[in-house]
């Protein structure tokens, strides 16, 4: 059954570890990521950002595929739904959809207009008994179009989100989405302090996991970092794999052309990246 | 005679028992008797009092006119009856004004030894002739009335009065609906009435102030009057000669039909074209007069620019009291409005201040509770906005709010419409924005509304005070509920809510809440939230109500628990 995630990031929070959010893109990374955190008895989330869940026809197909593998699979695991950099609307129509977890990112509106929609969608999910994630202060890079500058959340910006009421906060700390360039001054832990000595003890969230250090991550998830989302480390192996594959000429051997075959390589990759993952924020058998 | 206990269930259907208030009375056999005799219409070998055989002491009509003495001679038992102004003295060798007209042609007069009662007082000669012939243009039809209902009317005839049966009973039988008041309005006075009757049988007399006799016959309470051309603020009746000017103070034609089972239906005001299966619609007497009047008003002004005289409808400003039950019939579903009325209505909101607050607040109980209150509220706003002056700046008011589709009287509206038909929590929705126009910050884009519960609160503080009246337990709920309406209650906090103020309170809340989401916008969010809410509503209800359940509490929170734990499992 999929569940909300405040009780799984209370718990990483309390437990100074993290939940992985990996996105999903298909049916072969969904399974991926279920089948590892069932081995690994970690908590997981699965993310899933609008454009792939158009890609994937509709939240609605997502939410099917997602709770028919979850049952046939035998998953026992916690495992959230979430609705990754969701605008307003789309934040609604995967409520509808029986998501368990929602991010409205509002980050690139007028803090005001950004306070208005969060506070709206709070109660929604409060009555729902869904997770919200709210961000404050554009994450950096570009992901399914949404491209950001990399800027440092204002602490009070972030207080006032946090007292609103949603499960978690994801606060700009000069990570980005996708690839890290090589000048990336690192994660300003001085603002990610000074937005936790605001906020309390709310779960964090950390966007744009991939390329971080690994020592900077241990950091960031001592200072109340809850929450690690991944998504171009496992594109970026899955299209390793693939790429590996094809060059050996393996598709073009006996049956290698059957999609089955030719999506394991990147299946087992995602697999491998994603028990990496788990056991760096240290969630392996907190489940 | 076996008295036998009449089954109020038989008499009032099944769900007698929700609908007990609209009768108005608390204790039906108190109303009708506890003694009553449910064959006594069975003229058979029981007794029948005061005839033994009905046919041998009915009068029978004469060949030639009878003729009665100039004052009409007094039993010794009845006081003189003396004229007032609603009854006026009869002339002296005036003719007798009741009918004596040709009821059934070929019976030999009855001879001088058996000849009836001394003259009973006349009044004026009807304008309408009693036959067996229906006046001409009626339309063809014959009502069932039943037979406790016929003895009445026989015995007025056997003394020479005409009569009819009026008013709603009227419309019931036509549509072929269970009838359980019948009401007979007649020529007679009220004195010859209770003189007639009162010996006769079982009757009541508190609504003689109103020129109504109660005649218990059977299991039936058939009330008997005097032609009545109003009744005045303070409950007295004006009487009159007609029939006509008695069905003309019933303001709505389709209450306007009157019937003689001797002579037929009399529609002189045109209502049976609003009766129907379909519907029944209400059209004040003479509205096509007023449309008219007003569309040609309208057109002078257009050429001539002066300003029009307001227009009201004569029957609704003689009779303010109908706004309100035309409202109440609206808001149950059991008449429509005709067009010009109800903007007649609204363009007269002011006519029920003659109205006492606590008849009005009689009243819009009941309109608030009926299933069409949106509607009502919307179609009767200036009536609403009478009764509540302080909802009037609601009306086209934009929130500048994406959540909003409505404006916050159309939203008001839909709100009181979806919430669960409680008094309390449908006056609280009605009332629950009346902040939000003093609390009103225009940012530009958006609007905000800071503190506007708080002055709501206020606000509707002096609206109980100063324009409606309600029983303060009503009062102290609706006031919680106006200012919490934005708490967050969810399944996760419901528990502590509890505590903090008790299951009924919650319960009422989160009904609330319930209509209030919903009636924001048609998102489907929002019916999923509502859906939630009215669930944990009814989970709240099931541990039972009590305010302020301090000492239930830790019962009561356990078992709340359990439904959480159940309600997360379910994911809801």
């Amino acid at each position: 059954m999929l569940v909300s995630a405040k009780d799984m990031l209370n718990k990483a929070r309390d437990g100074k570890y993290a939940v992985g959010q990996f996105n999903i893109n298909n049916l072969e990374w969904t399974k991926a990521i279920l089948l590892t955190a069932q081995e690994c008895n970690s908590p997981v989330i699965l993310g899933v950002s609008e454009g792939a869940g158009k890609y994937m026809c509709g939240y609605n197909t997502v939410v099917g595929m997602t709770k028919g593998m979850i049952d046939t699979l035998g998953i026992t695991v916690p495992v959230a739904l979430h609705l990754d950099h969701g605008t307003y609307e789309g934040a609604k129509a995967c409520i509808n959809a029986g998501f368990s977890s929602i991010m409205f990112d509002g980050s690139h509106l007028p803090f005001e207009e950004n306070f208005a929609k969060t506070t709206a969608l709070v109660n929604t999910c409060e009555v729902l008994g869904l997770s919200l994630e709210a961000e404050v202060g554009a994450i950096g890079g570009e992901e399914d179009g949404v491209v950001g500058m990399g800027e440092c959340a204002d602490p009070d910006e972030c207080k006032k989100i946090a007292d609103l009421g949603v499960t978690m906060l994801a606060a700009g700390i000069g990570n980005i989405h996708g690839k890290y360039p090589e000048n990336w001054p690192g994660l300003s832990f001085e603002t990610l302090e000074k937005i936790k000595a605001k906020v309390g003890d709310m779960p964090l969230v950390l966007h744009g996991g991939t390329g971080i250090p690994d020592d900077q991550i241990k950091k960031a998830i001592s200072l109340g970092v809850a929450k690690i989302n991944v998504n171009t480390e496992c594109q970026l192996v899955f299209q390793e794999a693939t790429r590996k594959y094809i060059e050996a000429g393996k598709d073009l051997q006996g049956k290698g052309f059957d999609p089955r075959k030719l999506l394991a390589p990147g299946f087992e990759a995602i697999k491998a990246k994603v028990k990496e993952k788990m056991e760096l924020f240290g969630s392996v058998g907190k489940a | 005679m076996e008295k036998k206990h009449i089954d109020l269930s038989d008499i009032l259907g099944d769900d007698y028992e929700e609908d007990e208030e609209e009768y108005g009375y608390e204790d039906y056999e108190e109303y009708i008797g506890d003694d009553i005799y449910t064959d006594h219409y069975d003229y058979g070998d029981e007794e029948l009092e005061p005839f033994e055989e009905y046919d041998d002491v009915m009068p029978a009509p004469p060949e030639k006119k009878r003729e009665y003495a100039a004052k009409p001679v007094r039993s010794e038992e009845k006081p003189a009856v003396h004229a007032t102004a609603e009854s006026p003295e009869p002339a002296a060798n005036a003719e007798p004004s009741h009918d004596t007209g040709a009821d059934r042609p070929g019976e030999a007069a009855i001879p001088a030894a058996n000849k009836a009662p001394a003259a009973p007082e006349t009044l004026a000669k009807p304008e309408h002739e009693f036959s067996d012939e229906p006046p001409k243009g009626s339309p063809s039809v014959t009502l069932e009335v039943p037979l406790p209902v016929m003895e009445i009317i026989d015995i007025l005839r056997e003394h020479t009065y005409t009569c009819y049966l009026v008013g709603e009973c009227v419309t019931l039988m036509y549509l072929g609906e269970r009838v359980m008041d019948f009401d007979i309005a007649c020529n007679a006075s009220l004195d010859r009435i209770i003189a007639i009757f009162d010996e006769r049988f079982k009757t009541r007399e508190d609504l003689l102030s109103r020129g109504e006799l109660i005649i218990i016959n059977g299991a039936m309470g058939i009330s008997v009057a005097p032609y009545r051309s109003r009744i005045d603020g303070s409950g007295k009746p004006i009487y009159c000669k007609t029939i006509d000017e008695d069905l003309h103070r019933r303001t709505f034609t389709a209450e306007t039909v009157a019937y003689n089972p001797y002579a037929g239906i009399y529609d002189p005001f045109d209502g049976l074209s609003c009766i129907s299966e379909e519907k029944t619609i209400l059209r004040a007497i003479d509205e096509e007069i007023y449309e008219k009047l007003e569309t040609e008003q309208f057109t002078r002004k257009k050429k001539s620019r002066e300003e029009p005289k307001k227009i009201v409808i004569e029957a609704l400003r003689d009779n303010p009291e109908c706004v309100l039950i035309a409202m109440q019939k609206y808001a149950r579903g059991e008449a429509e409005v005709s067009p010009y009325t109800l903007k007649n209505i609204n363009d007269n909101a002011e006519l029920i201040d003659m109205m006492m607050p606590m008849e009005i607040a009689k009243y819009f109980r009941r309109i608030i509770l009926g299933r069409r209150i949106t509607e009502t509220l919307l179609n009767f706003s200036e009536v609403v906005f009478r009764i509540f002056p302080a909802l009037k700046n609601q009306r086209g008011f934009d929130q500048k709010s994406d959540y909003q589709e409505y404006t916050l009287y159309e939203h008001t509206a839909k709100a009181v419409g979806y919430a669960f038909p409680d008094y309390a929590v449908r006056l609280a929705l009605l009332l629950h924005g009346i902040g939000k126009y003093d609390c009103a910050a225009d940012r530009g884009d958006y609007m905000t509304f800071y503190g506007h519960s708080e002055r709501g609160v206020m606000l509707a503080k002096d609206v109980f005070e100063e324009n409606y009246e309600a029983d303060p337990a009503v009062v102290e709920r609706v006031l919680f509920m106006i200012m919490h309406h934005d708490d967050h209650i969810s399944p996760e906090n419901v528990v502590q809510y509890t505590e903090f103020c008790g299951l009924e309170y919650t319960r009422l809340l989160l009904l609330m809440q319930s209509a209030n989401i919903r009636a924001k916008s048609s998102d489907p969010v929002n019916e999923r939230v509502s859906s939630t809410l009215r669930q944990l509503a009814d989970h709240v209800a099931t541990l039972g109500a009590a305010p302020r359940a301090q000492t239930r509490r830790t019962a009561t929170i356990d078992g709340l628990r359990s439904i959480t734990d159940l309600m997360g499992r379910n994911g809801i």
